[in-house]
């Protein structure tokens, strides 16, 4: 469990603890009639295919990851020992989950699927993403994305 | 991940995130956000229940049709692999005793390569039955296991081996991609073995770190390298040395050796 009185007492002080920076007024954006969104998933995992170059630790640059991604080629460089990756070793899904939203796409819950998904490393301080996010929204836009989903791991 | 909610929304495109961590997301005030009370590693809950898996991803993308926010909501769900589940799990795998302390080097090497060996036709079923693995961010593969123990179980006995042949990355980052590399070859190994449940993380972390040899190596080349670094940095003068420091290869819930193992 994510609750901070569950994890080890020195651990959950530095999570505590942890700087967050102050990013202002939340910005807002209206949210699709999910029926018709196309929908990508923003991930924080610091999962790539294998011939993409690993993830520096803090590094704030992303990889792309393709709908028809092959998840035999799914590697994650973002090697912290003090998350789960038993989930992920055994289903995707635990962490990516590309192959629910297609699913519910066919079955018509939401309009489309985007063509090309996104990943950053995790545990970095988010303002080294200052100038990538902004490159990613655009990304997005030219994808035709109106909802995108961000997952940490 | 709150940040870069705020960072792609500015930029007109909607978002609606994980939370993990409760306490970081209500200072940083994202969009859209659900709290999950999972394990750290596991956002959409646990491996192998897709309809649970769903479920969160719906409750996620309901948030899109908020008309106004931030909006900070709790998934009303525990996961299905509880705590008694955890405890009822153990590897029935057959491993040589872990009861190797003090043990001679070559002992302890000897074991480490059964070890691995007994886990191999597992890791193997695990890769033909999901069709894929975690195994190969250190450029090494799977083949090279024999070499790859090898070498950690001499680094932990004091020795300065060679890496094996297949690294792509200088140390010490090369140690650190090539242990989880060992993590997951375990790992997938005992999560097929016959008859069992999914543990969550927590269980197969105790298991790998405190009942498997591996477990007992890792301790040792991670002492090994904080009295190597204590040692460096007390001879310049109190200031560690230049350089990334040792990479850290045991996870903080489990920072203190098994018991039995202290030596």
């Amino acid at each position: 469990m994510v609750r901070l009185s569950s994890l080890p007492p020195e651990y959950a002080e530095s999570l505590r603890n942890l700087p967050v920076p102050d990013f202002g007024p939340t910005p807002w954006v209206p949210g699709p009639d999910l029926s018709t969104a196309r929908v990508a998933i923003v991930s924080t995992a610091g999962l790539h295919r294998s011939t993409d170059p690993k993830f520096a630790g803090g590094s704030g640059d992303y990889r792309l990851l393709p709908a028809d991604l092959d998840y035999s080629d799914l590697v994650q460089s973002h090697v912290s020992v003090n998350f789960d990756r038993t989930g992920f070793q055994q289903d995707v899904g635990v962490v990516f989950p590309l192959e629910h939203l297609k699913k519910m796409a066919r079955d018509g819950e939401i309009g489309s699927v985007a063509q090309w998904h996104y990943s950053f490393m995790g545990a970095t301080d988010p303002t080294r993403m200052v100038d990538t996010a902004p490159e990613v929204a655009r990304l997005l836009k030219e994808d035709g994305v109106t909802a995108a989903i961000l997952v940490p791991v | 991940m709150g940040g870069l909610s705020h960072y792609i929304e500015a930029e007109g495109i909607a978002t609606a995130g994980i939370s993990l961590v409760r306490e970081h997301t209500e200072r940083i005030k994202p969009p859209r956000a659900l709290w999950v009370p999972f394990e750290l590693g596991r956002p959409f809950g646990p491996p192998d229940h897709p309809e649970f898996q769903k479920d969160v991803l719906r409750s996620l993308l309901s948030l899109f049709g908020r008309e106004s926010g931030p909006v900070l909501e709790d998934y009303q769900h525990e996961s299905p692999v509880t705590d008694e589940a955890d405890l009822a799990w153990s590897c029935v795998l057959p491993l040589p005793p872990s009861d190797a302390a003090g043990s001679p080097a070559e002992a302890l090497r000897q074991a480490l390569l059964q070890e691995a060996g007994n886990l191999a036709p597992w890791y193997a079923e695990s890769v033909r039955r999901r069709g894929r693995s975690t195994f190969g961010l250190s450029g090494a593969s799977t083949d090279e296991m024999d070499e790859i123990v090898d070498f950690l179980a001499r680094l932990a006995a004091g020795e300065d081996p060679a890496p094996p042949q297949g690294l792509t990355d200088p140390m010490p980052q090369a140690l650190r991609y090539v242990v989880d590399d060992v993590k997951a070859y375990y790992m997938e190994a005992a999560n097929e073995q016959p008859g069992a449940s999914t543990p969550g993380g927590v269980r197969m972390w105790r298991w790998f770190y405190h009942e498997t040899r591996m477990g007992q190596v890792l301790y040792d080349i991670r002492d090994r390298l904080a009295a190597e670094q204590a040692a460096r940095t007390a001879a310049n003068g109190g200031t560690p040395p230049p350089g990334p420091p040792p990479p850290n290869l045991i996870s903080a819930r489990f920072a203190q050796r098994p018991e039995s193992s202290n030596h």
